[in-house]
């Protein structure tokens, strides 16, 4: 097997790996970043792509299952609610999120201290605070501030414009006495692209580390890390492009493969020292998966309203419901937020599966009674940790390297469900309030698996836990991980925020204590 | 390669067909006046149903032809008609026409109105 050599090796290049990457890359050390998907080009996967409504269905569709690129890996979502959406590529999911970047509440990290009723973090809010505004300050997030229902959060560029729709329902919440404020959002304003710019982490993060020397190494998929007899890892055995082996030798190495993909790796690396899995002595890894378990609620409305317009993503928000309230029958809560309706051909698609258009004479008339006259709002629940919700590995199903794709046990629990209840009720209120002449809701919505969170969670003990507060595995002490796995709770907001904040603050730390982690395992 | 005489027939049945599921309206042009058909020609050549048009006339009103051409045709009219220029100034004409009398809050004044001034998340 071929052998190389790098200092530190980053796998995976998603939201928390490019942002560890950048922050390491003024290092004088040889970094890599390692990742199993392409690299692809800027304009493909480009908000103002001309054929994007199309790419969603096939080159970019969110389910893995669907795409069977040679990135992608199996995850069978049968026994669960909720399916796995992602993207492997350079730049990960962020290719095709939304942009939307709320922070976490300072409430997130301690629901158990306050709410008795999940895990708390090892820090709180105010001790990421630095780190979420860097981030902020490095995607150039726009929005407003003096929104009351965070502290407060400035240097935001100009707000989106919230369109004839966002006022519509903006004049409900007033109505209504709800909270309700401009979204935080990954995307800037554009005379010329109708769209906005909506920067992945390959332009906020990739470019900027590689001008600094890391090297991105794509179609690369890590298969094992490998440990010395001391619990040291010493590098990873991975498979390039054209299916050859190779082993690359690193002294320090952080996982980034986000909450499905960190625990497969180390599930698939077990030896005879962690017969469950590499640093899963502990028994955690894999377990207490959380997804944030959506609803979505669509009302439709008699006048053209230009709702599938502008930039894509959330363009409003409520956090009304977000904190746990003791006249409620649930803890926690959820976020309600404003998105786009779809574009003509989605349009097509979506009233042909319930039989509302054929082509001919009606053809239009269907397709208007529709398209831009509906605004739909999702609901995202925050979801608790729960061991019996899980990831395995699945041995049937195998990704074109041999390496066992995914099992995903999960069910939604009764607070989840009476939250999810809840949120659709409010918003039919909402909705009714606005003036909508039909309502549709459901939910959980199947192909919503964004956010995967808590499958090797952080704690002060190895018997319970996998990874100190700041990524570091227990067991092996040049391990890290950077990514949403870590998370003890998953809040109810859309985590690329956090999950960059928190990259950049265990980078951070592994700066300052570099010569100890190098020296000790060299 | 198919005779000019085949290729008359396939493109007018497919002129036929396809102007008949999407019409067009006041606002929206018809299929074939947004998108050139020698585009769905190229793409259906191996197919072996749109090339059995080359040899007869299309019946409307025969089911089996309108669900084929529909199940094999639709992903590629939708994505040739929607992608096209003059569709794409269509739609812009058409909402323009629709908004004209429609009133666009000012999110500021909006913002203003939020019940509540001091925060209300939990430290």
């Amino acid at each position: 097997m071929k052998k190389e050599r790098t200092d530190i090796l980053i796998i995976g290049a998603g939201a928390s790996g490019a942002a560890s990457a950048w922050n390491l890359s003024e290092l004088n050390l040889k970094i890599t970043c390692i990742e199993q998907g392409p690299l692809i080009n800027k304009k493909e996967y480009s908000f103002n792509n001309k054929d994007r409504e199309i790419n969603k269905l096939n080159k970019f569709n969110i389910d893995p299952n669907q795409r069977k690129f040679n990135s992608d890996y199996p995850i069978n979502s049968k026994n669960s609610p909720i399916s796995i959406a992602n993207y492997n590529a350079v730049g990960g999911s962020t290719l095709i999120y939304s942009g939307h970047y709320p922070r976490f509440h300072p409430s997130d990290f301690k629901t158990k201290k306050n709410d008795k009723i999940g895990s708390n973090w090892l820090f709180n809010y105010y001790d990421l605070e630095k780190y979420y505004n860097l981030n902020d300050k490095m995607v150039g997030v726009s929005g407003v501030s003096g929104d009351p229902a965070y502290p407060e959060i400035s240097n935001l560029l100009p707000p989106l414009d919230i369109g004839y729709s966002g006022g519509l329902i903006a004049k409900a919440f007033n109505k209504l006495g709800w909270h309700w404020w401009p979204s935080y959002a990954a995307i800037k304003k554009s005379k010329k692209l109708k769209k906005g710019i909506r920067p992945t982490a390959v332009e906020i993060y990739l470019n900027k580390a590689e001008k600094n020397g890391v090297i991105i190494k794509p179609n690369s998929r890590v298969l094992k890390i490998k440990l010395s007899k001391n619990k040291i890892a010493t590098g990873v055995i991975y498979s390039n492009k054209k299916n050859e082996k190779k082993f690359l030798k690193a002294s320090l190495i952080l996982l980034a493969s986000n909450g499905i993909g960190t625990p497969r790796i180390l599930l698939n690396s077990k030896n005879k020292d962690f017969p469950n899995g590499l640093a899963n002595n502990s028994g955690q890894l894999g377990k207490n998966l959380m997804l944030h378990p959506l609803g979505f609620v669509e009302g439709q409305f008699d006048k053209f309203l230009e709702s599938n317009e502008g930039p894509e993503g959330c363009s409003i928000y409520s956090h009304e419901f977000y904190e746990t309230k003791k006249n409620r029958n649930f803890k926690r809560g959820y976020t309600l937020q404003l998105l786009k309706s779809p574009g003509p051909i989605e349009s097509f698609h979506y009233l042909k599966k319930f039989n509302k258009i054929k082509f001919g004479n009606s053809f239009f008339k269907s397709l208007f009674d529709y398209f831009g006259r509906t605004i739909p709002i999702a609901i995202i629940c925050e979801d608790t940790p729960n061991k019996n919700n899980f990831i395995q590995l699945d041995h049937k199903n195998k990704d074109n390297n041999g390496m066992p794709g995914i099992k995903i046990n999960y069910k939604l629990s009764d607070n989840t469900k009476k939250m999810l209840s809840h949120g659709i009720n409010q918003c039919k209120k909402l909705f009714r309030t606005a003036g909508a002449k039909n309502i549709i809701a459901f939910g959980p919505v199947k192909n919503t698996g964004w956010h995967l969170v808590g499958t090797a969670k952080m704690g002060t003990s190895k018997k319970n836990s996998v990874v100190n507060k700041f990524g570091q595995c227990h067991e092996i002490k040049n391990l890290f991980i950077v990514d949403s796995s870590i998370f003890p709770s998953s809040s109810g907001v859309n985590i690329a925020s956090t999950v960059q904040a928190v990259s950049l603050m265990i980078s951070d730390y592994i700066k300052k204590n570099l010569k100890n982690l190098i020296k000790k395992n060299a | 390669m198919l005779k000019s005489g085949e290729y008359s027939l396939l493109k007018g049945n497919l002129k036929l067909i396809l102007n008949q599921m999407i019409p067009g309206d006041e606002y929206m042009p018809s299929f074939t006046r947004a998108v050139k058909i020698e585009i769905i020609i190229k793409k259906y050549l191996k197919n072996k149903f749109i090339l059995s048009l080359k040899k007869r006339r299309i019946n409307l009103y025969k089911k089996k032809d309108w669900d084929n051409c529909e199940k094999i045709l639709v992903n590629d009219i939708l994505e040739a008609y929607f992608t096209s220029n003059s569709v794409i100034k269509a739609l812009n004409l058409r909402k323009k026409y629709y908004l004209k009398d429609t009133k666009k809050e000012n999110m500021f004044k909006l913002l203003k109105k939020v019940k509540y001034k001091n925060k209300i998340f939990r430290k």
